[in-house]
């Protein structure tokens, strides 16, 4: 594929049915109202020459190049500021109109470096294109230095790991400034000083140290060479491009990686968004687009390793000597301790279709349903609240539904941080005026940023979350706020739920106490969201990952069916994922109690269907979790285990639990794109492949089917679905594909709501949400619009039970865990790029009173303590944390932060309670190897 | 065998399976004792692999549980669970 370019229209499309009549150059057109004449051009083919209009901008008009004629209308009025009206008739092209586009140009060249042969866009550089469309011969003004007074000796900005900023060659057309504020909503960039003294500024410092979160709207959107990539000041410009998607986030976006060369010489150059990703439609976050050097990393491991035990050394070995020696320990251990001895992990990081192998290589080859998935330790009570109340384990939204929401209530989210691309939609929604209210214990960026003030901040105790949402609930019944409309036609159980909700335990006022949130913000809060034309819920792990994680993910469902905000745009109950195929991983029946689809084992109709394609006997009993796996391991009962992608030695909690499990197991199986934390405790290391690797399919968080695509050869000489059959193979079941494709045609067969979907579908509309069917091939963007999936949706009361974690005279502070922008869950993709200038360790947020109690200052190395281990990081004191509750991220092995989480976990699903720890934080005095921030110690190690 | 109370002494002296079965009940305590046994039995039956079920009802057969929910779990559980 060649380098792919996509139509610029110049300004946005706007909305609605095409009503408006105009004739441009001759061409007749109907359009949009509200559609400006440069676009309605660009459509009919006449395109006008423009340098400050691009069509992810709103109009600008300030580069005068755009100029048109209209009959009728006095002057050259600038197309992208004028919109469409009936009957208009508009000529793009005349001998005055060239004339002023010459002059302007002229201007332009005046005052910039003519070192086009040299320049790092040349060839690439909008500037350029213009020259060359307005014929510019002369420039009557002298050009380059010999100019006069110019800007040609500003000095570059080269702090930014990632891009450049040299403002010679700017022309301020000011797209760098608007894509901050319009696209990412961050409005870190500024035009600083006026009239000749103009120029771009990150806020008067340069760009590392500013407010810009290097999303990289700004280099996307300029038209020069100012803002660039080093890749191409470095490469040089792509050749080709193949479309793919992101493995970071579950927003999944999409991208056209522009490369370099073919074969094993691909090179990556730049991953530019796509303006027609369905999920992120041109934007993307610091990770998406300059975070993929981890790929070629020389930490990949790219050849096949073994070991007797994990004390001797690896010795590197073929693939067919790796997988033969896994093969024959893991049916050794069956034989000695039965079939139900081992078992797999599938990773939410790996392909749909890989994942599908491993479940099924689990259930076909190793003959029992031992497989769960990384899911487990983030969205499971997403998959079983959501189930109880709706019928399927799945968010009811597609990302876009959010343009329409008057209410945005986010729960237990970090949007800016975690899913920074949706959060740009999101903030853009808000800047147009839904109301916002936040419920989280700390004051996220989201809650005050520019332009941007959250109606309510609720800002909850850890562990409150059930108490906080059947409060607002409370209100909703009691104030008479229920859409009984909604809820007669479309709900059961309600009276039973409306009765216990309606208890004066679940009132504003007697929760305050436990929730620390005035009652009379909740009130508020809840009479907003419910008295909303339309209002949507998104919420993260600091709903699921509690005790009481999927008793709130009822409780949320429960709040949306009363005020009726399920079945349209604009409402719903939405869980932003993870990572980047958390939804598809858990879709593709990597539950040990589910095959692929949400089908419980034990429905006998759904095992027959794999029964008879795979020629097994499925067991139709569950097989054991991740957390249950740890203790089985403990207790003898499970042996082995296939790590698919995931470094539970670094992302489980209570790490000292995990690496005594491990220790006890016999064979560990890690396939992974480096030697990651529990590859410390592996016997077979096989090496993985990167997504830039990877042909198969990616599920977000919106349920949204995206293509994966192979940009290079995989550089393990195999794709890792390959691995998994050959392995299943290997223990004599038969398990052979020719390609990725035929893997997602066996998912397609067998489950109902993937029905419609295959790669060369796919590969015709880019991409589709599940339920995806025959029938309905266009897929489904909105859930139970007509009905629940479950037939009629199901209220359930939800008692709010505290945890059991609690803060005590010993361990006085509790402890949240979560993610920042920069860095990406365990940190081995984005600890092995520059990402590591934003984010080079985990800090330990803490309220400037709790640090001054404990005699700690800002930068002190503070030791960390739970009652199952101590760690020891950094401080960073800050006011945005309640007083009481410290914060710290997972991202780096050294600091170890789930050396101090808990056992503790949600009842129905034993995803961790991550959230919750009730911690000491002291000075690091009390150990040398703390003080000098060495390993971390655990409870139960030596 | 690794000794669990030795590897994690959060966990010592219980059977994991038995403070997770707790962790479940507690959230049933406004139920009915029947009703709640029997929705607990049938989440741990839709959810749990077989052998910790088992080892469910041999905790509760040696004394190693006192909430008598969780009792009443284990005998409903016990005809279907399977032999060691």
């Amino acid at each position: 594929m060649t380098l792919l370019e996509e139509p610029d229209f110049g300004t946005p499309a706007r909305p609605g049915q095409a009503t408006v009549e105009v004739t441009v150059d001759g061409v007749a057109l109907t359009v949009p109202p509200g559609t400006s004449v440069m676009r309605a051009a660009a459509q009919a083919g006449c395109a006008v020459p423009k340098l400050c209009a691009t069509d992810s901008l709103e109009a600008f008009g300030s580069c005068r190049l755009c100029v048109v004629e209209i009959d009728g209308a006095r002057g050259t009025p600038a197309s992208c500021t004028t919109p469409v009206a009936p009957g208009m008739v508009v000529r793009t092209r005349s001998e005055k109109l060239e004339k002023l586009r010459r002059g302007v140009m002229e201007l332009y060249i005046s005052d910039h470096p003519l070192d086009c042969l040299t320049c790092s866009a040349n060839g690439d550089c909008e500037l350029q294109d213009m020259a060359a469309a307005t014929g510019l011969r002369e420039v009557r003004y002298g050009s380059g230095v010999d100019a006069g007074a110019n800007h040609m000796d500003l000095p570059k900005d080269t702090s930014n790991p990632y891009f450049e900023f040299d403002p010679a060659k700017c022309i301020l057309c000011s797209r760098c400034v608007r894509a901050c504020d319009e696209v990412q909503g961050t409005l870190a960039l500024t035009i600083e000083g006026r009239g000749f003294g103009s120029t771009v500024s990150p806020g008067g410092t340069d760009f590392l140290s500013s407010d810009c979160v290097s999303c990289g709207a700004c280099v996307q959107a300029c038209p020069t060479a100012t803002l660039q990539e080093r890749s191409v000041v470095e490469l040089g410009l792509p050749t080709r491009s193949v479309v793919t998607t992101c493995a970071y986030c579950g927003v999944g976006c999409s991208f056209k990686a522009e490369v370099r060369g073919s074969g094993e010489a691909t090179e990556v150059v730049r991953m530019v968004p796509l303006k027609d990703g369905g999920a992120n439609q041109g934007h993307s976050c610091v990770k998406g687009r300059f975070a993929f050097g981890y790929a070629s990393h020389p930490d990949r491991v790219l050849a096949p390793r073994i070991r007797e035990s994990i004390s001797d050394d690896w010795r590197e070995v073929s693939w067919e000597e790796a997988i033969g020696f896994a093969a024959r320990r893991l049916r050794a251990i069956q034989a000695a301790h039965g079939p139900g001895s081992i078992g797999a992990i599938t990773s939410s990081r790996c392909t749909n279709e890989e994942v599908y192998v491993v479940q099924k290589m689990v259930r076909a080859a190793f003959g029992n349903n031992n497989v769960d998935t990384c899911a487990r330790v983030c969205h499971s009570p997403t998959g079983y609240g959501l189930n109880q109340t709706f019928g399927t384990s799945a968010g009811t939204q597609d990302f876009a539904s959010v343009d329409d929401a008057d209410v945005i209530m986010v729960i237990g989210a970090n949007p800016t941080d975690a899913h920074p691309v949706f959060a740009s939609r999101m903030k853009r929604r808000l800047r147009r005026g839904a109301a916002l209210i936040v419920a989280d214990p700390r004051s996220i960026d989201l809650v005050r940023s520019p332009h941007i003030e959250a109606a309510y901040h609720l800002p909850l105790a850890p562990g409150t979350n059930v108490a906080i949402v059947n409060a607002m609930a409370h209100v909703v019944v009691t104030e008479g706020l229920v859409d009984r409309e909604f809820v007669d036609a479309r709900c059961e159980g309600f009276d039973e739920w409306a009765a216990f909700i309606a208890e004066p335990a679940n009132s504003p006022e007697a929760v305050e106490e436990i929730t620390g949130v005035p009652a009379a913000d909740v009130r508020a809060a809840a009479r907003l969201y419910a008295g909303a034309r339309n209002a949507a819920i998104y919420y993260g792990l600091g709903v699921t990952e509690h005790s009481q994680g999927s008793t709130m993910v009822m409780g949320m469902a429960n709040l949306a069916m009363a005020t009726g905000n399920i079945g349209r745009r604009g409402v719903g109950v939405n869980p932003l994922r993870g990572q980047n195929n958390v939804q598809g991983s858990c879709d593709m029946g990597s539950f040990p109690h589910e095959l692929p689809g949400y089908r419980h084992v034990g429905e006998e109709s759904v095992r027959d269907i794999y029964n008879e394609l795979w020629g097994v006997e499925v067991l139709d009993e569950p097989g054991l979790r991740i957390p249950n796996m740890f203790d089985a391991a403990l207790d003898g009962s499970f042996r082995a285990l296939f790590v698919h992608g995931e470094d539970i030695a670094q992302s489980d909690p209570n790490t000292a639990h995990v690496e005594a499990a491990l220790s006890a197991l016999d064979l560990v199986i890690v396939q992974d794109l480096f030697e990651n934390e529990t590859a410390r405790f592996a016997h077979v290391l096989l090496p993985g492949t990167s997504f830039l690797e990877k042909d198969g399919t990616f599920t977000n968080a919106e349920r949204r089917i995206n293509r994966v695509r192979p940009v290079m050869p995989a550089r393990t000489g195999k794709q890792e679905w390959q691995i998994v059959c050959e392995l299943a193979q290997a223990m004599g079941y038969p398990m052979h594909y020719d390609d990725a494709a035929q893997i997602m045609d066996e998912i397609a067969l067998t489950t109902p709501t993937f029905s419609g979907v295959s790669f060369a579908h796919l590969d015709a509309v880019g991409s589709v949400q599940w339920p995806c069917t025959t029938e309905r091939p266009e897929g489904t963007p909105i859930m139970h619009v007509d009905g629940f999936v479950r037939g009629l949706g199901r209220f359930v009361p939800t008692r709010y039970v505290p945890t059991r974690e609690r803060s005590t005279r010993r361990f006085p502070l509790i402890l949240t865990t979560g993610r920042i922008l920069s860095q990406y869950n365990v940190g081995a993709q984005t600890r092995r790029t520059a990402n590591v200038a934003w984010h080079p360790e985990d800090l330990l947020e803490i309220h400037p009173h709790d640090a001054e109690v404990r005699g700690i200052a800002d930068g002190d190395r503070v030791e960390l303590s739970s009652r199952v281990g101590t760690t020891s990081l950094r401080a960073s004191i800050s006011a945005r944390m309640p007083v009481g509750v410290c914060y710290t991220t997972f991202h780096h092995p050294v600091s170890g932060a789930n050396v101090v989480t808990t056992e503790n976990s949600d009842w129905a699903t034993n995803c961790p309670e991550y959230k919750v720890t009730a911690v000491q934080v002291t000075p690091a005095t009390t150990q040398a190897a703390v003080e000098r921030g060495e390993a971390p110690v655990g409870a139960g190690r030596g | 065998m690794a000794d669990p109370a030795q590897a994690h002494p959060a966990h010592a002296g219980a059977e994991p399976v038995v403070r997770l079965v707790e962790e479940i009940a507690v959230q049933f305590e406004h139920r009915p004792p029947d009703a709640a046994a029997a929705e607990i039995a049938a989440h741990l039956r839709r959810f749990w692999d077989p052998r910790m079920r088992r080892r469910l009802v041999d905790a509760v057969a040696a004394g190693a549980v006192g909430d008598p929910v969780v009792v009443r779990v284990a005998q409903v559980l016990a005809p279907g669970v399977p032999a060691r």
